[in-house]
């Protein structure tokens, strides 16, 4: 009996060891850089942006020590896309410019489109929808651009066109039809807020997108539609309503590190706190402002009280 | 005639020669046997005699089954057992190579190593005096263990104390100058001073001769002041003194310090020289788990549970936020 079980032990043992397959070993350098991108591609999923930047950073280092331009440019583009995730515009577009200037000595097909993507949102960012536009309209018309490429290109010539005040911005936000997955109809509900018919009807958007956004844990969305909602409830003098949906959105954002949305967050806060009459919070606001305005670090942020700085500096 | 020469060459042997030729593989298979095990390195010590020591220690500090024992910086045997003793110590129990007897004599003491603090346990055994008689097989050794890390930081311990009532003191001695007393008797000596400037003054001018009886006058007075101030002085300068007969002692016990120090030192570095060492191997044994982990997480049914890392190189495309 036992020794039928070991037998049966060592036929399963054996079996286990056929199912292994022998593990590749890429040289140390592609293997680092593979592992570093990698974390980066979690971090991003995650909206760590700080870490993705730190790895993917990382990751463009091991590529050009062994001067591997293709990956280079991969690394430059996702540096550029999570410095935007951030609202860190002067990085991104440092980011971008490197890039290109890899691509025009080694021409990668695919590369320059999204690139040009990146411009655009840079420019939204910037609250520059004019060159937004500029970079948008090419970008539309390339009949070569990748189906997702072209999407949030679409998505991004409509945010310009409201950003901007056209009077073509409803026909834009026709052309974006039915959303596909609950980030694009997340989106698509906050563009169509901005054509809502009365307050209500824009809340309903707003709450709707916000619960789209929170089951998929993507927190610039979130951060996004508090934003939006707090800035409508400020255009409707409803300051308590604004001031939460902007605390809210300021919680997200300083945990994203995010230091250009969360100083306009805390001016919009500045104006809510002082139609309410709390001159205190309202001075606080505007010296946090200023401070993540002049380079201060959003991580020593206002939410936890025993990383304050002095911010009077 | 074809049919008979395709015929295996066993089926022409006889069956004397059959065994033979059996005989010679079998024996062959075990001198083979032999062979590896009086060269292989792990077996070599194999068949050689070997006697045994025994030794009691209060902290194991990392030695085990197979930690190696040393005599000179040679290894010379391993130990081979770990027990409790009757009065709750540990018993360790060593093989030693029995051509390294002569090294080991009643005198002789064993030490674990310095290095077992940070993980490389061995034991080193004192040769002891060719004069003594050879240690008897199944004796006890005396063995001593090294200090631990807790036990080198509270050596440190009372060190930091001492430097710290040196400092005491050294403050306690500055302050027995009251800074108010120093300040009135430079004041005194600046308006001193000054008044010798004003003589001296009148010295050189056309008057000088004329007033120089009335300068003396006021030097009289002015050397009076200064031997009013200098008696003010004195208790000051004794205080002083009094304080600076603590010196020589201070400076002895803040010598005896250092010196304890340089020693504590001297432990320490020796011990953090094997650091960059066991660094690099933790490095290498860090890169073969990496592999293995690799191969384990290849296998099925793991494999199916453990999520692939991504391994696209650009971001999702995304909307504008």
């Amino acid at each position: 009996m036992m020794r039928l079980r070991l037998a049966a032990l060592s036929i399963f043992c054996a079996l286990l060891a056929a199912c292994g397959s022998k593990p590749v070993q890429p040289p140390a350098v592609v293997s680092q850089a593979q592992s570093f991108m990698a974390s980066g591609m979690q971090a991003y999923n995650d909206n760590r942006y700080t870490e993705a930047r730190n790895f993917f950073g990382r990751a463009f280092a091991e590529y050009r020590s062994v001067d591997d331009l293709d990956r280079e440019v991969h690394a430059l583009t996702d540096l550029a896309d999570a410095s935007l995730q951030q609202g860190d515009v002067v990085a991104a577009r440092d980011d971008i410019k490197q890039a290109r200037a890899a691509l025009a000595q080694h021409p990668m097909p695919g590369l320059p489109i999204r690139l040009s993507l990146l411009e655009a949102y840079a420019d939204l960012q910037s609250q520059d929808p004019a060159s937004a536009i500029a970079v948008l309209d090419p970008l539309l018309a390339d009949t070569t651009a990748p189906a997702d490429v072209h999407r949030a290109g679409l998505f991004a010539r409509t945010q310009a066109a409201f950003d901007s005040k056209a009077a073509d911005a409803p026909q834009w936000l026709a052309k974006l039809g039915k959303g596909d997955g609950d980030l694009d109809e997340a989106r698509l509900e906050r563009l169509q807020a901005l054509v809502a018919v009365d307050t209500a009807n824009a809340e309903s958007l707003y709450a709707s997108a916000l619960h789209r956004y929170q089951l998929a844990y993507y927190r610039p969305g979130i951060a996004a539609v508090h934003e939006e909602w707090g800035a409508l409830l400020l255009s409707q003098q409803k300051w308590t309503g604004a001031r939460d949906h902007l605390q809210r959105a300021l919680d997200v954002r300083l945990w994203m590190v995010d230091a250009s949305h969360s100083a306009r967050d805390l001016q919009a806060m500045q104006q809510a706190d002082t139609a309410l009459g709390d001159a205190g919070a309202a001075k606080q606001d505007g010296i946090w402002a200023d401070y993540l305005k002049n380079g201060g670090d959003p991580s020593k942020s206002p939410v936890s009280p025993a990383a304050t700085p002095t911010p009077s500096n | 005639m074809a049919e008979k020469e395709q015929v295996h060459y066993i089926h022409r042997l006889s069956y004397t020669a059959r065994e033979r030729l059996v005989g010679v593989f079998v024996l062959a298979a075990i001198l083979l046997l032999f062979l590896v095990l009086a060269f292989n390195r792990q077996t070599k010590d194999l068949f050689e005699a070997k006697f045994t020591l025994h030794a009691v220690i209060t902290d194991a500090q990392g030695v085990s089954v197979d930690t190696p024992v040393m005599v000179y910086g040679l290894q010379v045997g391993k130990v081979t057992d770990l027990s409790l003793s009757p009065d709750n110590r540990i018993a360790v129990t060593m093989k030693i190579l029995e051509r390294f007897h002569k090294l080991i004599r009643t005198d002789s003491t064993a030490e674990i190593s310095k290095l077992s603090v940070i993980g490389n346990a061995a034991i080193s055994i004192k040769a002891g005096s060719p004069d003594k008689p050879m240690i008897p097989a199944d004796s006890e050794l005396v063995m001593s263990t090294p200090m631990s890390v807790d036990q080198m930081m509270a050596q440190v311990q009372p060190v930091l104390l001492d430097v710290k009532s040196t400092l005491a003191q050294i403050n306690a001695l500055t302050h027995s100058i009251s800074p108010d007393d120093l300040n009135a008797v430079v004041k005194n000596l600046a308006s001193v001073t000054g008044n010798l400037k004003v003589i001296t003054g009148e010295f050189s001018s056309p008057q000088g001769t004329a007033n120089t009886q009335a300068a003396l006058q006021n030097l009289a007075g002015t050397l009076k002041e200064m031997q009013a101030r200098l008696a003010e002085m004195q208790p000051l300068i004794k205080n002083a003194n009094a304080a600076s007969a603590d010196m020589p002692a201070l400076l002895s016990q803040t010598r005896k310090l250092v010196g304890q120090l340089n020693t504590t030192m001297g432990t320490v570095n020796y011990q953090m020289q094997a650091l960059p060492d066991m660094v690099g191997r933790t490095r290498q044994i860090l890169d073969q788990t990496d592999t293995t982990l690799q191969a384990i997480q290849n296998t099925w049914p793991i494999s199916s549970s453990v999520p692939k890392k991504p391994d696209t190189t650009l971001t999702p495309v995304q909307p504008p936020q």
